[in-house]
C-alpha cells in the first residue's frame, strides 16, 4: 500500500538547525501534523548520513519519509521513496532500484516536465519555486500562480508547491489545485515549529 | 568473487584538463591500454556521472563510480567507496555482484575494509601530493609495506604516483598504483603508459 503524499511535506537537512537536531524537528513535524518528512543533504558523509536517516526512519513510522537525490541511501534505510531534482537519476533507474511501489516524487519548473515526469511514472510533482529562496540560489525566477494551475491541471498525479513558502504566503496556491505543499526553513527556523506546521495544516483542510 | 586483475588505475579529475576534454583524454588512455577508471567528479550532478560513466563503459575496461552505489548500478559498472562513505554492507543490499574499492589511509581502515568485502583498497598519500594534501603526511613506502603484510586483498598505492614510485610501491608490496594527474597531465600518453606498464609488469 503507498502511504500518503498529499498535505504538507517537510524538508529537513541532515544537520542540526538552531539547536534542534534533525531528529527532534522530525518529532515536532509528525506532531503538528505533516503528512511527509523528505530528508536531504548535500555535504555530509554517508557513513554519518546512513545512520542519521535510519533514525529518521524509525521516527517517521505512521508517515511518509522520502530521501532526497540518494536513491541508494533511500534503498539502505528503507524510505519510502526518493524525490529526484532533473539533474538527478532518472526515475526508472530509482524504480529499478526502489521497486515500483516506491514514491518517486520529481521537482519540475514548467507543464512540459511535469507532464515528462508522469509518463516517466513519478508519483508526485514538486513544483517551483514559487517565491524567492534564500535555500539556494536560482537560475530562474519563481513560478507564477499561472504556471503553477496549469501544471496542476495538466497532470493526473498531486502537484506539491514548493520554494519559500510561509504562512503569509500560501493562502494563493490553493486555488491553483495543488495537493500539497513543502515547506523548509518556514518550519525548521520557526520560534515554534509545530505551532508553524499546526497552522499550514490547518490552512490547508 | 572476480579476482582483480588490473593494475594501474586511472581516477578522473576534469579540473585537470581544458572544459570537455575529459572523455577524450580517459578514452585516449583506453586506447593505450588502461583497464581500470574511476569517475571521481564531486561537484557533479548524479544525472552528469550517471551519463559520463555510460559513455566511459566498455566490455574490457572495469569501471568504478566514486561514492554512489544507486548511479554505479543503474550505469551497469562498479563502486569506489570514500573513507567515510557508505559501508561494503550497505552496497550489498543495493547490488551484490559489482567489485567493490575503497579509499583507506591507515592500517586500521584497509584491515576493517578488507574484513567488511571490500574487493580492494587506495592507500595513501605515499608519496608528497598537493591534490591528497588533506590526508596529512606521507605514508612512505614502510608503512605500505607493513600494512601490505596484513591484508590480502589487493593495495593501490596512491598519491604522488610516477612510473619509478610504482616499481617502488610494487616491492613494497602493492598491487598496483592508482593515478590522477601524473596520467592526465602527461604531455606524452603514449610514453607514459609504457613506462608504467614497464613498472608494473602489466596494466
Amino acid at each position: 500500500m503507498k502511504k500518503n503524499i498529499r498535505g504538507v511535506h517537510v524538508l529537513l537537512g541532515a544537520s542540526a538547525v538552531l539547536a534542534r537536531s534533525v531528529e527532534d524537528l522530525a518529532v515536532l513535524a509528525i506532531r503538528g501534523g505533516a503528512s511527509v518528512i523528505q530528508l536531504r543533504e548535500k555535504n555530509m558523509a554517508m557513513d554519518q548520513f546512513i545512520p542519521v536517516a535510519k533514525r529518521v526512519r524509525a521516527i517517521c513510522r505512521e508517515i511518509t519519509f522520502i530521501i532526497n537525490d540518494r536513491v541508494d541511501v533511500a534503498k539502505i534505510v528503507h524510505a519510502d521513496g526518493v524525490h529526484l531534482g532533473q539533474d538527478d537519476l532518472p526515475i526508472a533507474s530509482a524504480m529499478a532500484i526502489l521497486g515500483e511501489d516506491a514514491i518517486i516524487g520529481m521537482s519540475c519548473g514548467s507543464v512540459n516536465e511535469a507532464i515528462e515526469a508522469e509518463k516517466s511514472g513519478a508519483s508526485y510533482i514538486g513544483f517551483g519555486h514559487m517565491y524567492p529562496t534564500n535555500s539556494k540560489v536560482k537560475a530562474t525566477p519563481p513560478k507564477s500562480l499561472i504556471e503553477l494551475s496549469a501544471a496542476c491541471s495538466s497532470v493526473s498525479i498531486p502537484v506539491i508547491a514548493i520554494g519559500g513558502i510561509n504562512l503569509l504566503n500560501v493562502e494563493p496556491l490553493f486555488s491553483c489545485g495543488v495537493s500539497g505543499v513543502a515547506i523548509l526553513s518556514a518550519f525548521s527556523q520557526a520560534q515554534n515549529p509545530e505551532q508553524v506546521l499546526y497552522d499550514f495544516v490547518r490552512n490547508f483542510q | 568473487m572476480r579476482k582483480i586483475d588490473f593494475r594501474l588505475y586511472l581516477i578522473t579529475d576534469r579540473k585537470l584538463l581544458p572544459p570537455g576534454k575529459l572523455i577524450e583524454k580517459v578514452e585516449e588512455y583506453i586506447q593505450l591500454g588502461v583497464r581500470s577508471v574511476q569517475v571521481r567528479e564531486k561537484d557533479f550532478t548524479a544525472r552528469e556521472i550517471f551519463q559520463y560513466t555510460l559513455q566511459l563503459k566498455r566490455d574490457n575496461v572495469d569501471v568504478f563510480v566514486n561514492d554512489r552505489a544507486d548511479i554505479a548500478h543503474s550505469a551497469g559498472v562498479n563502486i569506489h567507496l570514500p573513507e567515510h562513505g557508505l559501508s561494503a554492507t550497505d552496497v550489498k543490499v543495493i547490488d551484490k555482484n559489482m567489485l567493490i574499492g575503497k579509499s583507506v589511509h591507515s592500517i586500521d581502515t584497509a584491515v576493517m575494509a578488507e574484513d567488511t568485502g571490500v574487493d580492494f583498497v587506495t592507500l595513501g598519500p605515499i608519496f608528497e601530493t598537493e591534490s591528497k594534501m588533506k590526508y596529512g603526511k606521507p605514508l612512505g613506502l614502510d608503512k605500505l609495506k607493513e600494512i601490505a603484510g596484513r591484508v590480502t586483498i589487493p593495495i593501490f598505492a596512491i598519491g604522488g604516483i610516477n612510473p619509478l614510485r610504482a616499481e617502488k610501491c610494487r616491492d613494497s608490496g602493492a598491487f598496483g598504483v592508482a593515478v590522477i594527474s601524473d596520467l592526465l597531465l602527461a604531455k606524452n600518453p603514449e610514453l607514459q603508459i609504457e613506462q608504467y606498464r614497464k613498472a608494473l609488469s602489466s596494466l
